[in-house]
C-alpha cells in the first residue's frame, strides 16, 4: 500500500549536501510490520517523514493506494496524514499547554476526521491513562508521554502508524509496553512502520529493513528470527 | 476541542509573550482613543462655542478700507444683495451660515444709531438645514439694542419712525456690551429703502467652519472664487484659538500615533516571530497530525486577532480614562464635557486586531513555510 519508487532525499547542509535517502525501493504491504534500522544518520528518520508525506523526496515518487501523495496538494497531503497516519516519535512531541485529553484531541481540529471525547477518553483508558487525563504532559513520566502520544496517534483510526524510535527515551518495561500497543494495533490489521534499536522489535517483524548510508543494503523478508537473514 | 480553545490555552500557558503584546496594543489603542475623544469633545465645544460668539467671519466689498471698516464696524463700500445667494449656491463649504447685512450710521434722536438691514439667512445648497443664525425681522418691524432702548424707553410694542418710516418695536435687546447696544435691527429691504440703497449690501456675515484642515487662507480663496470683488476678513474670537489649539494637537497625533502603531506593528510582529520560534516542533507535530498551512497560519494569525481585540478593549478603556481625567486640562479653555466617543471602541475593535493580523503575516507565513524534516527532528 506504500510504495517507495527510486526515492532519494538530499538535505543542503552548510558543508555540502548531504544525500539521506539514496534511490531507495521499497513496497509495504497491507497489514504488514516492518522494523527499519540502521546506524545513527543512516536516513531513518527521513525514510518515515518521506514515507508519511512530511517530507517531498527530491527524487522518485511516494506511491499510496496507487497516488503519487506528493503530486496532491499541500492541503490534500495534510488532510491525508490526519486520515490515514499515525506518527509517534522519541521525543513525544505533546502540546505543553493541553492536558492529556487535549492532547488527544487535537488531529481532531484538523478537520480529518470527527472523534468525540469518549473516544479518546476510551483511548487513554485502554493505555492506563484514565486517571491522568487533566495533567499536563510536564506532570507525566515519560512512559506515560509516549502512551499519551500513542492515543494520539490512533484516534483517527490511521491505517499506518509511523514510529520513530518510540521507545528511544523509555527504559525497558515501557519500550516493551510500547511494542505491545504497536503489536496490538497491527494484529487488529494494521500497517506499522518502526524504526528502532531494540533486539526484540525483530520477534514482531515481517521484514527487517537494514539502512546504511541511505541505501537499503540489508532486507530481510518474512523472518521470525535474525539467522534466517538472506540478502 | 477546538481551535479557539487551543488558542486560549497557548496564550495562558506562554503568557509574557502575549502580555508584552498587549501591553504595546492596549497603549497604541489607548494613545489614539484618548487623543480623538477630546479632540472631539473639544471639537463640539468650540462649535458651540463659536455658535455663541456670533459669525467670525465677515465678508465685504473688495475697495474697503479696512481701517475705516475696524473703526466703525461696517463698510462704506456696498455690493449687491445677489451675492450672498451666488454664495450660498456655488455649493461652498468652508463656511456656513450666511446673513447679508446693509449697515449705516444715522443721527436719530440726536444719537448716532447703527441702522442694521438683516437678510434672514441665505440656506447654503445641499446642506442639511441647521438652526439659522441672525435674526429673522418681520417688515416693517424692529428690534432695538440695549442701549438705545433703556435711554430712550422705547418698550415693546410701541412705534418708532426712522427716517421717514414708521417701525413696530418687536424686541427690546439684552444687553450686549457692545456696539450692537446702539443698533436698531431691521428686516434688509425695510432698510435698504430708508437708505434708499435698493438692492444693496454691504457685509455678508457667516461662520467659518471647523473643519479640520480648512485654513483662513482656504476660506478666503474659496470665497473669492465665488465673489472675486470681495475681501475677507475675521474676526478673531476666543473659539478660534480654540481650534487652533485642536488643530495643533491634531496636527503632533497625526504624526505620533502612525509612529506608534507603526512601532507597536513591529513590535507585535516580532513577538509573533519568537512565538513561531518558539513553537517550531509544535508546527512539526501539527503538520503530522494533519494540519494543513491553512489551519497553521489561522493558529498564528488568530492569536494576532485575539491579541488586537483584546488590546482594542483595554486601550479603548484606558485611552477614555486619560481623556476624562486630563482632557480638560490639556484643551483647557472651557472643555468640561468629555463623554465616552463609543464609535472609537467600534473602530479599535476593526482596525486593532486586523493590525496585529497584518503585523503577524510573515511570522506566520515562516511557520507554515517551516520544513517539518528540520523541526521534528530538533532535540
Ligand atoms: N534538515 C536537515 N538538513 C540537513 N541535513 C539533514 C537534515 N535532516 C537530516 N539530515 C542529514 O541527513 C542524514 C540522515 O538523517 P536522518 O535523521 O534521517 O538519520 P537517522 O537515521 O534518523 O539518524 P538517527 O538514528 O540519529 O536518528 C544525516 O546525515 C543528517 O545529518
Ligand atoms: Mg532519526
Amino acid at each position: 500500500m506504500i510504495e517507495l519508487q527510486n526515492v532519494s532525499k538530499v538535505y543542503a547542509g552548510q558543508d555540502g549536501e548531504v544525500r539521506a535517502l539514496d534511490h531507495v525501493n521499497l513496497s509495504i504491504q497491507r497489514g504488514e510490520f516492518v522494523v527499519i534500522r540502521g546506524p545513527s544518520g543512516s536516513g531513518k528518520s527521513t525514510l518515515l517523514l518521506t514515507a508519511g508525506g512530511l517530507v517531498r523526496p527530491t527524487e522518485g515518487k511516494v506511491v499510496v493506494d496507487g497516488k503519487d501523495i506528493y503530486t496532491l496538494s499541500s492541503r490534500e497531503r495534510a488532510s491525508f496524514r490526519g486520515g490515514n497516519i499515525g506518527f509517534v516519535f522519541q521525543m513525544f512531541h505533546l502540546l505543553p499547554y493541553l492536558n492529556v485529553l487535549e492532547n488527544v484531541l487535537v488531529p481532531t481540529i484538523s478537520g480529518a476526521r470527527k472523534s468525540d471525547r469518549t473516544e479518546a477518553a476510551e483511548l487513554l483508558q485502554r493505555l492506563k491513562m484514565s486517571d491522568r487525563l487533566h495533567h499536563r504532559p510536564s506532570q507525566l513520566s515519560t512512559g506515560q508521554r509516549q502512551r499519551v502520544a500513542i492515543a494520539r496517534a490512533l484516534l483517527n483510526r490511521p491505517r499506518v502508524i509511523l514510529a520513530d524510535e518510540p521507545t528511544g527515551n523509555l527504559d525497558p518495561d515501557n519500550a516493551a509496553e510500547v511494542l505491545d500497543y504497536l503489536t496490538e494495533f497491527h494484529k487488529a490489521g494494521g500497517t506499522v512502520l518502526l524504526v528502532t534499536h531494540e533486539q526484540y522489535a525483530d520477534e514482531y517483524a515481517q521484514r527487517i529493513v537494514l539502512l546504511q548510508n541511505g541505501k537499503i543494503s540489508f532486507l530481510r523478508e518474512e523472518s521470525l528470527k535474525p539467522s534466517h537473514a538472506t540478502e | 476541542m477546538s481551535m479557539l480553545r487551543m488558542l486560549i490555552k497557548e496564550i495562558a500557558h506562554r503568557k509574557l509573550n502575549f502580555l508584552l503584546g498587549l501591553v504595546s496594543v492596549a497603549a497604541a489603542v489607548a494613545l489614539l482613543v484618548s487623543v480623538l475623544t477630546m479632540s472631539d469633545a473639544s471639537e463640539r465645544e468650540t462649535v458651540r462655542l463659536m455658535r455663541d460668539m456670533g459669525f467670525n467671519i465677515l465678508i465685504v466689498p473688495k475697495n474697503t478700507d479696512m481701517a475705516d471698516f475696524w473703526s466703525e464696524d461696517f463698510a462704506k463700500e456696498e455690493m449687491p444683495e445677489e451675492y450672498v445667494h451666488d454664495l450660498a449656491n456655488s455649493g461652498i463649504i468652508t463656511i456656513r451660515h450666511l446673513v447679508a447685512t446693509l449697515q449705516k450710521k444715522i443721527v436719530w434722536r440726536d444719537r448716532k444709531v447703527l441702522l442694521t438691514g438683516v437678510l434672514p439667512e441665505a440656506p447654503v445648497r445641499g446642506r442639511e438645514k441647521k438652526p439659522p443664525m441672525g435674526y429673522t425681522i418681520p417688515r416693517g418691524r424692529v428690534y432695538v439694542g440695549f442701549e438705545l432702548a433703556r435711554s430712550l424707553k422705547i418698550k415693546e410694542g410701541g412705534t418708532i419712525t426712522i427716517l421717514g418710516k414708521d417701525f413696530v418695536v418687536e424686541r427690546c435687546l439684552q444687553e450686549a456690551g457692545s456696539k450692537d447696544d446702539i443698533r436698531i435691527y431691521g428686516d434688509l429691504h425695510d432698510v435698504q429703502e430708508v437708505l434708499r440703497k435698493p438692492g444693496k449690501i454691504n457685509v455678508i456675515e457667516a461662520l467659518r467652519c471647523l473643519c479640520t484642515g480648512v485654513e483662513l487662507a482656504d476660506v478666503r480663496e474659496s470665497i473669492a472664487r465665488v465673489l472675486p470683488n470681495t475681501n475677507v476678513a475675521e474676526r478673531g474670537s476666543i473659539a478660534v484659538a480654540r481650534a487652533e489649539t485642536r488643530k495643533m494637537v491634531e496636527k503632533y497625533a497625526a504624526f505620533i500615533i502612525p509612529t506608534v502603531f507603526l512601532v507597536c506593528a513591529v513590535w507585535v510582529g516580532l513577538l509573533s516571530l519568537s512565538n513561531v520560534r518558539e513553537r517550531r516542533q509544535e508546527i512539526g507535530i501539527l503538520r503530522a497530525l494533519g494540519f494543513g498551512s491553512g489551519r497553521i497560519a489561522t493558529l498564528f494569525l488568530g492569536k494576532a486577532f485575539l491579541l488586537g481585540l483584546l488590546g482594542a478593549a483595554v486601550g479603548f478603556a484606558v485611552g477614555t480614562g486619560i481623556a476624562l481625567q486630563f482632557g480638560p486640562q490639556i484643551f483647557h479653555l472651557t472643555a468640561k464635557k468629555i463623554n465616552p466617543v463609543y464609535a472609537l471602541l467600534v473602530w479599535s475593535a476593526v482596525g486593532s486586531p486586523a493590525l496585529c493580523a497584518l503585523a503577524s503575516y510573515l511570522p506566520a507565513v515562516v511557520a507554515i513555510t517551516q520544513d517539518p524534516a528540520v523541526t521534528l527532528q530538533e532535540e
